[in-house]
């Protein structure tokens, strides 16, 4: 296939529209993802034999505890079904000539000794083969085949022969994964491939790879078999992994009883591994913890960290709730040692604790192993002539977020620095724009030619995303007809077909009525699986379908998209979930499990022959948007989309502009406020397509995503006249209000004494040269003013590092100075350490207090100066302290603002029990909110660095242009429907429905706006005329489907 | 609260004294200490006397309790093996430290000067029984294994004459 791409023939595509993206992991594939949504084409190249990367070879996700494949595998599927993205897996980018908008990329690919266009991803051929090696996916713990897949949900599901274990490559005489294969894929002759792409720009997402046993003091650990890494442990826990979910690694006599976390092995530790910190793991241990304890054998667990770094989304209640385990035991320190037992018995831990040494027997150690960019990133990064960090992380160009040294190259994810899941995904998606900004085809009219008044027809017509009506037959399936229903069974690999007999199920649904055809599928959500579906559809004119699978959840959309294709309405099929359902909660009882499967099976059944759909329909998009609030996010975000030719709004309720950049504040080391806030002036000033409305608040918002009708009331300053009203329709909406800081009246002293500041009022006091510490002698700061207590359970993020970085600036002017800073826990993390570092070693004291026993703070008088008297308890030694402070300086939480209440009223938009606005996943959703078309970014979402959210600003304008490029949106296949003749009016369901969709007319029956409607079903179950029935959940479909289901 | 203050000794701290620590050999590593206490789960002494812990004196020192650390007979029981700075992520030298810490204590008065070089002979004389004892027991069939207070009185004999 790939010896098929030769220079000058780009793979598909305008070669200078086309974003080359490095790394198939988290970051790749959302950076690839996103940049075709805006329009370009893409090439992903992979190392391995699939994409997925390290976030795969997870069991469970922090904080939700999903399946972290479930939710990957949808991502995964739409790489399969992309017209825009082609994956070259087994390749490795050699170099890139050329410059930005025109480069050549040289790119070799590793023969798999399998053709990809013919193979299928049965699996004969792995095991047919009889060759067992380690699999390195499984971190080689357990064994695999020498023709093998990545793991059973892998994509591609091309399977790839590892040359130096197979029979046939050392000479031997074996076919057999050629006898058995029923396409005849084997191909033992495939050479590499050479090739030169040409694309417009180039993403580099290289991910990650976990410090080994040279980055650690004591190598000898990795010897014990009590001993394994979290990424091991991860594994363990999985399905997929080497003891198929059972924490018994090999060498144990029997499953762990006491487990220890050692966390920092390798991070924080510059003089044997690596100085930063790595960020994911205080949170990934948590989680390990909160699985553990719930295995019967585990009767113990310690966790051994110096801070615990719990700083993201809902973190915080997670840890305190971990913490409140009868089995957990918190230690403040790090594992100074292991050392085995003897072969029975262990090993014992050597740690310290409250000042104490610590010693402890335990069966398994898990050591929560730092990360570093990864061999391959470092490779390209060397080929490329980036500029990286003494870490090997490449450097950003200043004041940028994504941008390499190298003009037109881009990177994301922990290539460029230790970090979360969620911020990847941010940071993806705004590399996608960042690449796409340089290369989309400007509309013909320049952009001052823009009517102001109307909409502007879509600017990116040519690249426009175009809706995929069915293009087979008109929709078919009229209740006229004869019911043809078709069921597919999934065997899911073995996650189905492990323990339900799916061959007996598919078996015995075909003998039942209207049943026209059953059949099981390997993986029914595998590129050739649809594809053979929608083929088989067509041939034997079914015209309901039922998918025996997984959730619906995940993965309806996909089964959809196949009946569109087949050119049924996509509102006749249902899906049944007999993996999460039955297989995966019932694995000890096969029978009952497959009772139980037919059962819901057969409600199923009932319940598709009473669907019904109307045929599709497609509602235009408003190319306008409106951005609310002037935060760093909502600046950055309004300026990327007017510059890619949509008309922003920018509203803003206070009379403040530029949110935190407005304020004085010392982002050591990267960010230079002042600049970016004069940057941002004068592009908003020049930039025609942007409004911007002081003053101005959202009073209305009707409609749905493309043509949301928003009405606005924008305050006179001084006058007394009534609020000026303006009303406009845009496609979508962005809510980036900010947030506030808490003031902590009458705590610590503050408002009582002019010593006691906020870390906000001593960086506008260093910025306007009002303070004067000459003749004082000591300053201390207080972190965790108002966060990580029982009234706001969350940790604002940004603190720690504003407190180190507002210290180091403070002892640079007055260097006599003794600062102090009391904390819980110090939670710079990821590079930030860096910072933290530097702070200790100019002899800035780190102390900590107790949540228990906070610092207790009086004003005094010490001759003639006012000072502050500060007494605490150290929890280090055990001492009650007193000392006396020139100045005090509170690290206060970070609040959502008021107006998060107002706005999730109007736009209905849910927020978190902090007050915060809520996205659609915790990981892989970001930026999205439970409403199409309304986004978050920046503080309002949730407390973040002025950093992050340029980034998430950046993410949003990118999911945003996305949906406004696409010119047009297809109805939601299931919504509500209104009887006329039983409707009394009585106006129930507008007063519930959260996408405002019911339009009530002045006379007769009300409406449901199919393009607003969600297919919620709220209304229905509050309709008293029982006058509504929505399709999906047909009334008459679940009451019929109820008998099969209970009395099964 | 001025009960707690008046029931629980208020501790002042001396600001100066870390400083002075930090000017000896070392003790430019002293302000890196994150508490980690690595040094104290590692250290030999503290496997034997769980009163002892590098990291405690460390946080006392950045405390400003002079009189506590100088007075204190932990001091005098490193065994300035160096385990503490080989593990030590941060680096801190803390033997190189408590050395600088035995000497501001002879010279501020808190142990005598004479006091000390009896010390650092008991220590000699500790060094040359461990290893007569080690040295013995080497020597011995394994089955016919002494105990240690047995080993211990024939190396004192050895030693002595």
């Amino acid at each position: 296939m790939a010896s098929g791409l030769r220079r000058k023939e780009s793979p598909c595509g305008d070669p200078l529209q086309t974003i080359v993206v490095v790394g198939g992991g988290v970051a790749g594939m959302h950076a690839a993802l996103q940049a075709a949504d805006l329009g370009h084409p893409v090439v992903v190249l992979e190392r391995d034999l699939a994409l997925g990367g390290h976030m795969a070879q997870l069991d469970k996700t922090y904080p939700t505890l999903d399946c972290s494949l479930c939710i990957l595998s949808p991502r995964l599927l739409a790489f399969g079904r992309h017209p825009r993205i082609r994956v070259l897996v087994r390749a490795r980018l050699e170099n890139v000539e050329g410059c930005a908008g025109s480069f050549v990329c040289t790119v070799t690919q590793e023969p798999a000794s399998v053709n990809a266009e013919k193979c299928i991803g049965c699996g004969s051929c792995a095991r047919a083969c009889p060759v067992e090696q380690p699999d390195p996916f499984n971190l080689d713990l357990g064994p695999t085949k020498a023709i093998r897949t990545l793991y059973p949900q892998a994509f591609p599901s091309t399977h790839a022969i590892d040359r130096r274990y197979c029979l046939h490559f050392q000479g031997k005489d074996c076919r057999r994964c050629a006898e058995v294969c029923p396409t005849g894929a084997i191909d033992f002759e495939e050479r590499p491939h050479v090739m030169e792409l040409e694309a417009g720009a180039v993403i580099l997402a290289g991910g990650f790879d976990l410090l080994d046993r040279r980055f650690i003091a004591h190598p000898h650990w990795f010897d014990s078999p009590h001993v394994v890494t979290n990424l091991a442990l991860e594994r363990y826990l999985s399905a997929t992994g080497p003891t198929r979910g059972v924490v018994h690694p090999r060498g144990l006599i029997a499953p762990p009883r006491h487990i220890v976390f050692a966390q920092c092995v390798g991070s924080r530790d510059p003089v044997h591994g690596v100085p930063y910190c790595s960020g994911y793991c205080c949170t990934a241990a948590l989680k390990h913890i909160q699985l553990t304890a719930a295995l019967p054998h585990v009767e113990r667990i310690t966790l051994c960290a110096m801070d615990v770094r719990a700083h993201g989304r809902d973190c915080e209640p997670f840890f305190r709730r971990v913490q409140a385990m009868d089995k957990v035991r918190l230690l403040h320190g790090r594992v100074a040692d292991i050392v085995p037992l003897g072969t029975d018995r262990g090993v014992e831990v050597l740690a310290s604790h409250g000042g104490k040494p610590l010693r402890m027997e335990a069966d398994l150690v898990v050591l929560a192993m730092g990360m570093r960019p990864s061999a391959e990133a470092l490779r390209i990064a060397k080929a490329l002539g980036l500029q990286t960090d003494p870490f090997g992380f490449v450097r950003i160009k200043e004041h940028h977020t994504v941008h390499t040294s190298r003009d037109g190259v881009y990177a994301c994810g922990a290539f460029m620095g230790p970090k979360s899941i969620p911020s990847t995904v941010q940071e993806a998606c705004a590399a996608a724009i960042a690449a796409s900004a340089r290369l989309t085809i400007r509309p013909e009219a320049s952009l001052s030619d823009v009517p102001a008044t109307a909409p502007s027809p879509a600017p990116q017509a040519s690249v426009a995303k175009t809706i995929q009506e069915p293009d087979g037959p008109a929709p078919r399936g009229a209740s006229q007809t004869a019911l043809r229903i078709g069921v597919f069974v999934c065997r899911c690999g073995t996650n189905i077909a492990g323990v339900i007999d799916t061959a007996e199920v598919a078996r015995w649904v075909k003998k039942l009525p209207d049943v026209a055809y059953a059949a099981e599928n390997l993986f029914s959500c595998s590129t050739d699986a649809t594809t053979r579906m929608a083929r088989i559809i067509r041939e034997k004119g079914l015209n309901r379908i039922v998918v025996a699978a997984c959730s619906p959840r995940s993965h309806l959309p996909v089964f959809q998209e196949v009946l569109a294709k087949a050119g049924l309405p996509p509102g006749y099929i249902r899906m049944v979930n007999i993996r999460e359902q039955c297989s995966w909660v019932h694995p000890d009882k096969p029978h009952e499990a497959l009772v139980k499967a037919k059962a819901l099976l057969a409600g199923t059944l009932a319940h598709v022959r009473a669907a019904w759909a109307a045929p599709p329909m497609a509602f235009p998009v408003t190319p306008s948007a409106l951005v609310l609030g002037s935060s760093v996010a909502a600046l950055t975000a309004a300026l990327r989309l007017a510059d890619n030719g949509i008309r922003v709004l920018v509203a803003e309720s206070g009379d403040t502009f530029g949110g935190r950049l407005s304020q004085a504040y010392f982002g050591r080391p990267e960010v230079n406020v002042n600049r970016l806030y004069r940057h941002f002036l004068s592009r908003i000033r020049t930039q025609p397509l942007l409004r911007v409305l002081m003053h101005t608040e959202l009073a209305d918002c009707r409609g749905s995503l493309g043509r949301f009708h928003v009405e606005l009331r924008q305050r006179r300053p001084g006058a007394a006249s009534a609020a000026e009203r303006i009303e406009e329709t845009v496609g979508a909406i962005l809510i980036a209000v900010g947030a506030d800081v808490w003031k902590p009246d009458n705590l610590y002293g503050y408002g009582h004494s002019p010593l006691v500041l906020t870390q906000a009022e001593l960086a506008t006091a260093l910025e306007r040269g009002t303070v004067d510490l000459a003749r004082a002698r000591t300053v201390f700061m207080i972190q965790c003013v108002g966060s990580r207590n029982d009234e706001r359970p969350y940790c604002s993020r940004s603190c720690c590092q504003q407190a180190v970085s507002h210290a180091l600036e403070l002892k640079d002017h007055f260097p006599h100075l003794q600062i102090t800073i009391v904390h819980r826990d110090m939670r710079t993390y990821g590079l930030a350490e860096i910072t933290y570092q530097k702070a200790r070693q100019a002899g800035i004291r780190f102390l900590r207090y107790d949540e228990k026993q906070p610092p207790r703070v009086e004003p005094t008088r010490f001759g003639r100066r006012s000072t502050l008297d500060i007494r605490w308890d150290d929890p280090d030694t055990g001492d009650f302290f007193h000392e006396r402070a020139d100045l005090l300086v509170l690290s206060t939480a970070t609040v959502p603002s008021p107006e998060n209440r107002h706005l999730a009223s109007i736009l209905r938009v849910p927020l978190s029990a902090d007050g915060f606005f809520l996205e659609r996943h915790v990981k892989l959703a970001p930026v999205e909110t439970a409403v199409e078309g309304i986004f978050i970014a920046g503080q309002c979402h949730s407390p973040k660095t002025i950093t992050e959210a340029l980034v998430q600003g950046d993410a949003a304008a990118a999911k945003m242009l996305a949906v406004l490029r696409q010119g047009s949106v297809r109805r939601a296949a299931f919504v509500a429907v209104i009887d006329p003749g039983r409707c009394s009016r009585c106006l129930s369901c507008a007063a519930v429905c959260p996408a405002q969709a019911v339009t009530v007319p002045a006379v007769g029956p009300l409406r449901v706006d199919p393009g607003a409607c969600q297919g919620c079903g709220l209304c229905a179950a509050e309709c008293p005329a029982r006058a509504i029935d929505v399709a999906g959940a047909e009334e008459a479909g679940l009451l019929g489907g109820m008998p099969s289901v209970f009395c099964a | 609260m001025e009960n707690t203050s008046s029931e629980i000794p208020l501790l002042q701290g001396d600001a100066g004294f870390a400083q002075e620590v930090a000017a000896g050999p070392g003790g430019d590593t002293l302000p890196l200490c994150y508490q980690c206490g690595t040094c104290t789960g590692c250290c030999p002494v503290g496997a034997v006397d769980e009163g002892f812990s590098p990291a405690l004196i460390i946080q006392w020192i950045r405390l400003g309790l002079r009189e506590r650390v100088l007075g204190s007979p932990k001091i005098w029981l490193c065994l300035q093996c160096h385990r503490c700075s080989f593990s030590c992520p941060q680096g801190v030298r803390f033997a190189d430290i408590n050395g600088t810490l035995r000497h501001m204590a002879v010279r501020e008065g808190f142990v005598d000067a004479a006091k000390a070089q009896e010390f650092a002979a008991l220590e000699r004389d500790l060094s040359a029984l461990r290893c007569a004892v080690l040295d013995r027991a080497m020597r011995e069939a394994p089955n016919a294994a002494l105990s240690t207070e047995e080993l211990v009185r024939e190396a004192l004999r050895d030693l002595h004459g």
